[in-house]
């Protein structure tokens, strides 16, 4: 990761959180990935990176694929559109957007309900923080060192690792146990059916 | 562990304010001798969830041939991020190895999705007719969205299941040895009768009250599995079903059809399972229409965990469903069928692995395997197999420690008759067999005595 040259302005985190949360409702529409209603995420993906290649003609630069991604991805790429609309992203080079769209996303997206990242200040920093780190710069005023723990405190998929391991996963199983020996639970429902 | 009673009328209806029909049908005089409650248990939240399950039913969207279905990778994410078992799995689902009915019999627990509320949760016990005996966690809607799934199936003949606490508009009619009965509501179709009796004469002050009651309160639907239909269809109650619904072992079309022109109604085979309920639907031999879009259904090699070839037999493989208690990735079922996609539409071919098996006793009088099962799961069985000859002498072999073999001799006599015959081996060594309970016979349908009225 490089540190940013002074001249290109490099916004601080804090300031790309705000930017993030002002995302207009237009970007967190449904996705159509079958062609049947809702938002073209690819239309606004090529969109965007046309403005950030300044080639307003090229004819699709990137295929996304949608119809082989989850909603929350495609909801996901579409809220990085708006991320991108930063001018700050327009003065670097933009030959890491193509690996972005494509497999960036992909890993996080299912794992977070699509409007925390515009509405959850945790999550907008974990996003402002995968967009440095995926364009290779630091957020204004941070070191390399900063930038690389700061992401790992809001990162989500490093977070559920640590979860997998704590030991409230084992007091909601022992809860679990407890209550499928009370009565409430063993007289059941109504059974419609023979199994 | 066996259910228990524990719940008020008003907890068993919290919606159901008007229970004179449920006061009705206890208190008849020709009523069964009732041995158990049972309610719906749905309230506000849950109704509406209903509900909201029976709009996408209503819709009905299926994946495509050669797809998987659009909800599919954000199901894996919600299930890899709340489901204790599926910490770490992969968001592609053919990375995903399957799940047998043994792990979840170990770690009911472990399946449960931190989004499910506890307070919600029920306890079923299988009885253990193709497995050992396991208890299923679920909640209340997933157990009352049985409902509109027959009725989704149903609307495909426009047929309708009144509302209003009026009529009964299910019952289940069992013929064992020994079953829970109750009389019951259901919110979702706003306080009709609900109700699940056993024709055993046992379990009524008369033989007679059978018919009498069944003929008085007339159920639009009625549900059981071929052995009992079989009973019914011999009873011959004068009774006008809007359908019958056979579920649990495959239904011949010899007696499916008896069944229609007895009771001059549509006559459906479900496939459906403890673990996620209903699967598909049969109305003529041998196709099963698949009934839920939200059920991935994959038929896969039985020792690998790969798809085979498109149209070939293999192991039928669920992933889906509603019960934040028990989602499902890649469940093999241990049933066996073809998928092929007819008219749009996903179907099971060939569906095989329930056929029915008939045991008699000594009398030659019909004993249901589930009696067999509940009798045995008393037994620290780790499995067993038992087959009835033509002669009605008994094979049985079993699997486990911790028991004597006249203790399971004298069980069995119990069921079958002290002057059976049975030839008993017991191992301690594991069956490595995906199905640890086996039952076969060589008898059939014209063994059988006529049941009597």
């Amino acid at each position: 990761m490089k540190k940013a040259q002074n001249v290109l302005n490099v916004p601080n985190v804090s300031e790309m959180i705000h930017h993030i949360k002002q995302c207009p409702a237009e970007f967190l529409g449904q996705p159509d990935r079958n062609g049947r209603s809702g938002i073209s995420t690819e239309a606004l993906v090529n969109d965007t990176v046309r403005t950030l290649t300044a080639d307003d003609t090229a004819p699709r630069p990137i295929d996304i694929t949608a119809a082989k991604r989850s909603l929350a991805e495609l909801s996901l790429q579409q809220i990085c559109c708006w991320a991108l609309s930063h001018p700050f992203f327009r003065q670097i080079d933009d030959g890491w957007l193509r690996q972005f769209f494509c497999r960036g996303l992909s890993e996080v997206a299912p794992l977070v309900k699509p409007e925390q990242w515009v509405k959850d200040e945790e999550r907008a920093e974990e996003l402002a923080r995968i967009i440095f780190a995926a364009c290779g710069h630091c957020p204004g005023g941070e070191s390399e060192a900063e930038a690389a723990d700061r992401f790992d405190s809001v990162n989500t998929i490093k977070r559920l690792k640590v979860i997998e391991e704590t030991k409230a996963a084992m007091e909601r199983a022992q809860e679990i146990r407890r209550q499928m020996a009370e009565k409430a639970a063993r007289e059941a429902a109504n059974v419609y059916s023979r199994e | 562990m066996k259910p228990v009673q524990g719940l008020t009328d008003e907890q068993r209806f919290p919606l159901l304010k008007d229970r004179r029909l449920l006061e009705k049908l206890r208190q008849d005089e020709c009523g069964p001798i009732f041995n158990f409650g049972s309610g719906d248990r749905l309230d506000t939240a849950a109704l509406q969830r209903v509900a909201d399950y029976s709009h996408t039913l209503a819709t009905k969207e299926f994946w495509h041939e050669n797809e998987q279905p659009f909800w599919l990778p954000d199901y894996l994410g919600w299930c890899k991020t709340t489901v204790e078992a599926y910490r770490g799995r992969s968001l592609v689902l053919s990375e995903n190895p399957t799940l047998r009915r043994e792990q979840i019999a170990e770690r009911p627990w472990q399946f449960v999705s931190s989004d499910a509320c506890l307070a919600e949760m029920l306890v079923y016990c299988t009885s253990g007719t193709t497995g050992a005996p396991m208890d299923v966690l679920f909640d209340p809607v997933s157990q009352a969205a049985w409902i509109p799934q027959l009725e989704s199936i149903l609307a495909q003949r426009n047929i309708r299941i009144e509302r209003g606490p009026d009529k009964v508009a299910i019952c289940l009619v069992c013929h064992q040895e020994e079953t829970l009965t109750y009389a019951s509501l259901s919110t979702w179709l706003d306080g009709a009768g609900i109700l699940k009796i056993n024709l055993n004469p046992k379990d009524w002050k008369k033989p007679q009250d059978r018919l009498t009651y069944l003929e008085k309160y007339n159920p639009e639907i009625i549900t059981g599995d071929p052995f009992t239909f079989t009973a019914l269809a011999q009873l011959n109650p004068a009774i006008r079903p809007k359908a019958m619904v056979s579920s649990a072992m495959t239904l011949n079309e010899g007696l499916r059809q008896l069944l229609q022109k007895q009771f001059g109604c549509h006559v459906y085979d479900l496939y459906s399972l403890t673990e996620c309920r209903m699967i598909a639907v049969s109305e003529k031999p041998g196709i099963y229409q698949l009934i839920r879009p939200e059920l991935y259904i994959e038929v896969l090699h039985p020792e690998r965990d790969e798809p085979v070839a498109p149209g070939a037999r293999g192991e039928i493989t669920v992933t889906g469903g509603i019960n934040p208690f028990l989602p499902l990735i890649r469940y093999r079922t241990g049933d066996f069928a073809a998928l092929q996609f007819i008219a749009g539409q996903p179907c099971l071919i060939n569906l095989e692995g329930r056929s029915p098996t008939l045991f008699l006793n000594q009398n030659r009088d019909f004993v249901n395997h589930v009696d067999i099962s509940r009798a045995l799961s008393t037994f620290s069985l780790a499995g067993f197999t038992l087959h009835q000859k033509k002669d009605l002498s008994l094979d049985f072999s079993a699997w486990g420690t911790g028991f004597s073999e006249s203790s399971l001799r004298g069980t069995l006599s119990e069921l079958f008759g002290k002057e059976i015959t049975m030839r008993v081996n017991i191992s301690k060594e594991l069956l490595s067999a995906t199905k640890k309970v086996k039952y076969s016979s060589e008898i059939n349908e014209t063994d059988l005595q006529p049941c009597q009225r």
